[in-house]
């Protein structure tokens, strides 16, 4: 297409050599041992990520372990960033490819990082000074009715049930109770009972699944709703809203 | 005449034996293919960037409610089987691959194994789907757990699980919506490539793109799969 | 001027072929066909102005209909009679439903309708290949379909505004947009879809533009050696391509949570109402300066050629606007000072002093470049005066806003409408019209009246300030913004601002007017009236099909005047300069 003269070289038609700029190694092909690689180390690091989940699980519940829940977060997302880290460089190619695409990249990472952060920073820091800003949202906030549309499920027995609402305010779960006990015809007591039992085991699909899910403890929860021994007595008898230092309770 | 014209589907007569890649001729505003083939690229991962920033708006829903609310995140989390996440992740990450390998095909002008990836990679995502509806959505569905209002499950373990399942069903419901788009267009890239040979060496810019957009969906996964099934 | 002839270059441009805006042969019908489904940047670019000038017809009119209400507060008198109000209902309280609608109206059509897409759409689509020696932008199928978004958009708008229109405020905010608000035939889901929609074509257009500054510059043109123009509508795209898709998203969500209920802002249960604010603002503050940036990127032009002189800081002025593009995204809590905990406001309050920067950076390099120049006083080079005034008083009024202690006086208060006018109208659209003028000549090839114009501009500066200075007083005594009525004390502010208004309109009245004139019975226009040494000058006026004859070359800078036009030479004696000898120009 034109000579190809050194570059120091003043070429009227390309004085910037642009069109050499445009040839740079070809296109990159990845070998198929590479490729493969990647996806064996991606469900390699899948299955590791799952097993470092079910062994925090196994150390809280059955060896008493204390482990502060950012832990969790923090061994879920480096293994989940180290398998969009493979994904992106050598799937995606973006390590072969003109580094623009990357400083693209790393600029919608950026934005997405500072949307994160900021908001985080605000919904986070509410009661820094004044306390009375942490309290949790209470239910019923606005105070309009809000319509439930309501509608056949199957009930924990397997069998159909029809949930009427209506318009309602306050908790939704409190309303659900209210309804479903009255659509059941059953008393308090019963329903706690098939609460328990709905939270710990899934009926439902339990020829689909093992026990797997079953055996796993809740951990984390605020004292008002330990399960780890249920009983009719210990079962909260209203949903009522978390006092102010105890936001969530969760950390 | 500057209308919409069908450049790149010229119009041979039929038994012609150039495939479609090779009788592709860029856009003439572009001065080499080499130009157009980068600004392409260019364009789309551009494009890729609005996907994820539209995607953060979802992990942030996510980030502050599981702030506000961690204990009916982690209740609500239990009532996801892992294993069905895990199996929806490791189809994904295989059709991943085999897409990578499908665009490796066009680069080798190895025509019969770029379909044959191709047709994995849709497959794939139907078993997405297939494994996604019957053994997530419409299990949870008829038991009541319904995102926002439609609630109706009457055991929810903790009184605000019900916001934990609309971030749920926000967050998967629209990468299931771009898993549809995604499979949709290696779909089209098959039809194309089936009936006018259509991506070569020289030529496969819209599968690469397609392939792209494939991966950025399987990426999204890689993080939706920890975030909701792997808390406590 | 020498071009060169690429090999494969298709051999176009015959003189007698005539301009893009020659009609094809065929009847009527075929001649629209032709245009709407053109993929032409110029005629896109035409297209666009059409619809977006349309669209600023119906929010100014929104516009005087808040202020002729405004004229006179709502009174009821003591037999129950309710006067004052232009839209009365039975009560007062009906009339303010009304004039709720009409703000947003105002509102919504300005920002998603005319200022987000003017000028990059319009002289942005036209200007940008021009500008860079190009045949077109990088996907040109893509500049129609993102036309065709818009449209698509705009129907949606129509729609919502045929339903009678939302109530909400143009921000949406939660829980009234998603649980309250008027629902008639569901017009708030209407109008959120409808800036939805719009948001996608504002992607498209900004994903293009970046492609085709990386990739279709011609031969000889480095990053430095592009217009400023091309610089402000790099970092618009930037900030548009990062930013919609998160108002994308939370339209979205707003769309669920007032359909499904989902809950996520709603009290009621247990979302939060303050984070529809975050999402919203994270978009809708980087919009505002893809607001700005094109206006000042038209700004820089304007001053270089109406004053005859190279712009001074041509790379302060170019990374400014880059700097503009990053910090844009750190500030967008300062619009939330009242609904934010204290600790975020005190961040993002330090943060927002710092976006005034490189916006003061550009302001004092644009008064550089005056400075010794050979200024000429038609219409773009006083909207280029205009813009600096304006801008820098909305500017400077943003600062109060800034500071946490002044805000929460000021906060929802006329202060910041005032403010908001001032920088959004006192700058975009003065630097819009200002560069409407500026480039009539080479989109139309028609001149304009000259004199018309300056009494247009004059109209429009003195009504503009009238209308919007006043409201910097009324905002620190007190007076609310969004309000239909007022106390007694502020009707005299409201009745000149009103009035200022009213000269606004006979402003742009003579613009539209001059305009149409110059369309039907002007004279025609040489291809280089203002002497400007940017590549669309070296155009046709109008141009022809693909632009240039040739492909050009780049022989000097955007704004090398003292190298290529001496100080006091009559454009008309213009002689395009000779090709400079091999590897003198140092880059």
């Amino acid at each position: 297409m034109h000579a190809h003269t050194a570059p120091s070289s003043f070429d009227p038609v390309d004085p910037h050599n642009f069109s050499e700029l445009g040839e740079h190694h070809g296109h990159h092909i990845t070998p198929w041992q590479t490729l493969l690689g990647v996806l064996l180390a991606l469900l390699f690091f899948t299955g590791l990520t799952v097993f470092t989940a079910q062994a925090e699980t196994y150390l809280i519940s059955d060896m008493g372990w204390h482990i502060p829940n950012w832990v969790n977060i923090a061994i879920a997302m480096s293994i989940a960033t180290v398998k969009a880290l493979l994904v992106i460089a050598i799937f995606m190619a973006l390590k072969y490819e003109n580094p623009l695409y990357t400083v693209v990249f790393l600029f919608c990472i950026f934005a997405f990082a500072l949307f994160l952060g900021l908001t985080g920073m605000d919904l986070d820091n509410r009661g820094r000074v004044y306390a009375w800003k942490q309290e949790s949202i209470n239910f019923g906030g606005t105070g309009v009715n809000v319509q439930h549309p309501g509608g056949t499920i199957i009930d924990y027995d397997g069998k159909k049930i029809e949930m009427k609402l209506g318009g309602f305010s306050g908790s939704l779960a409190q309303n659900l109770k209210d309804a479903y006990i009255k659509a059941a015809g059953i008393t308090e007591d019963e329903y706690w009972r098939r609460w328990a039992e709905a939270n710990h085991i899934h009926e439902h699909d339990e020829h689909l699944l093992s026990s797997a899910n079953r055996s796993l403890r809740r951990t984390g929860l605020s004292g008002a709703l330990d399960l780890s021994e249920p009983t009719i007595e210990h079962m909260p008898p209203e949903y009522a809203p978390e006092s102010a230092d105890d936001h969530g309770g969760g950390h | 005449m500057t209308t919409i014209d069908h450049r790149s589907t010229p119009h041979e007569p039929a038994g012609t034996a150039l495939p479609g890649w090779k009788r592709y001729v860029p856009a003439s505003h572009f001065r080499t293919a080499e130009d157009e083939f980068d600004a392409c690229k260019l364009g789309f991962w551009l494009f890729l960037a609005t996907e994820v920033l539209l995607f953060a708006g979802l992990f942030c829903a996510y980030a502050m409610f599981r702030m506000l609310y961690p204990e009916a995140f982690a209740v609500g989390s239990h009532h996801l089987d892992v294993r069905w996440g895990g199996l929806n992740t490791v189809v994904l990450l295989i059709s991943s691959f085999t897409v990578a390998m499908s665009i490796r095909c066009a680069q080798l002008d190895n025509q019969k194994w770029l379909r044959i990836n191709l047709v994995i990679t849709i497959l794939c995502a139907f078993a997405f789907f297939f494994i996604k509806l019957a053994f997530e959505y419409i299990p949870k569905w008829t038991h009541g757990i319904r995102p926002g209002v439609l609630y109706t499950n009457p055991f929810p373990g903790h009184p605000q699980e019900p916001t934990w399942w609309s971030v749920y069903y926000g967050a998967t419901g629209v990468h299931a919506l771009h898993v549809l788009i995604g499979a949709s267009l290696l779909g089209w890239c098959l039809y194309r490539s089936v009936r006018h040979k259509a991506y070569g060496p020289t030529h496969y810019t819209m599968l690469e793109n397609a392939g792209l957009y494939w991966h950025l969906v399987d990426l999204i996964w890689i993080f939706l799969f920890p975030l909701l099934y792997l808390i406590h | 001027m020498t071009t060169i002839d690429r090999p494969h270059d298709v051999p176009h441009g015959h003189h007698d072929e005539g301009s893009y805006l020659t009609r094809p042969p065929g009847g009527v019908l075929s001649t629209i066909i032709h245009w709407v489904t053109t993929i032409d940047h110029k005629k896109l670019g035409v297209l666009y102005l059409g619809a977006i000038l349309l669209m600023f017809l119906v929010g100014g009119i929104a516009a005087l209909a808040v202020r002729v209400e405004l004229w006179e507060p709502t009174r009821v008198l003591a037999d129950g009679t309710v006067t004052g109000q232009l839209f009365s209902g039975e009560t007062a309280v009906d009339g303010y439903r009304i004039y709720n609608r009409i703000f947003t109206l105002h509102g919504a059509v300005m920002v998603f309708m005319v200022i987000v897409p003017g000028v990059p759409a319009t002289l942005g689509n036209f200007l940008l290949p021009l500008m860079l020696g190009a045949k077109d932008v990088a996907f040109p199928r893509l500049n129609l379909l993102s036309w065709y978004i818009f449209m698509f958009g705009l129907t949606f708008a129509i729609l919502a505004l045929i339903q009678g229109g939302v109530d909400t405020g143009w921000t949406f905010y939660t829980p009234y947009s998603s649980t309250h608000a008027n629902n008639e035939y569901g017009a708030v889901v209407l109008m959120t879809t409808a800036a939805f929609i719009l948001g996608f074509s504002s992607i498209l257009t900004g994903l293009n533009f970046i492609v085709t500054i990386h990739k279709l510059r011609c031969p000889g043109m480095g990053w430095f050696d592009m217009p400023l123009f091309a610089w402000g509508i790099y970092a618009t795209s930037i900030i548009q391509v990062l930013a919609t898709p998160v108002i994308g998203i939370t339209l979205l969500l707003l769309i669920f949570e007032r359909t499904f209920h989902v809950g996520i802002f709603d009290p009621a249960m247990g979302g939060d109402p303050v984070m529809f604010q975050h999402f919203f603002w994270f978009y809708s503050h980087p919009v505002v300066y893809v607001m700005i940036l094109p206006g000042m990127a038209i700004i820089s032009e304007l001053i270089a050629v109406h004053s005859r002189k190279p712009i001074f800081g041509y790379r302060a002025i170019a990374f400014s606007s880059l700097a503009i593009a990053a910090v844009s995204f750190l500030v967008w809590g300062h619009h939330m000072f009242a609904s934010m905990g204290e600790l975020s406001s005190a961040i993002f309050s330090a943060l927002t002093f710092f976006v005034a920067v490189p916006t003061a950076v550009k302001v004092f390099n644009w008064i550089a470049s005056l400075y010794k120049g050979s200024i000429a006083w038609n219409t773009p080079m006083m909207y280029a005066l205009a813009f600096l005034f304006l801008f820098s008083i909305g500017g400077l009024t943003g600062l109060p806003l800034a500071t946490l202690a002044t805000d929460m006086h000021m906060h929802d208060s006329y202060f910041v409408v005032a403010h908001f006018h001032y920088v959004m109208m006192g700058g975009t659209i003065i630097a819009f019209i200002g560069g409407l003028h500026h480039w009539w000549p080479k989109i139309f090839g028609k001149m304009y009246n000259e004199w018309a114009g300056r009494v247009g501009c004059i109209l429009v500066f003195i009504g503009f300030n009238v209308t919007f200075f006043t409201q910097f007083f009324l905002g620190t005594q007190g007076m609310p913004r969004r309000y239909a009525s007022y106390i007694d004390e502020f009707q005299l502010l409201h009745q000149v601002s009103t009035v200022g208004s009213f000269i606004l309109l006979a402003g742009m009245l003579t613009h539209a007017i001059n305009f149409l004139h110059s369309l039907i019975a002007g004279p025609k226009a040489p291809p280089n009236p203002w002497g400007g040494l940017t590549l669309e000058w070296y155009a046709d006026s109008p141009p022809i099909e693909h632009n240039f004859h040739h492909e050009p070359m780049l022989k000097h800078g955007p704004y090398d005047y003292e190298d290529v036009l001496p100080p006091h030479t009559d454009p008309a004696d213009f002689t395009f300069p000779e090709p400079l000898p091999a590897g003198s120009r140092g880059h």
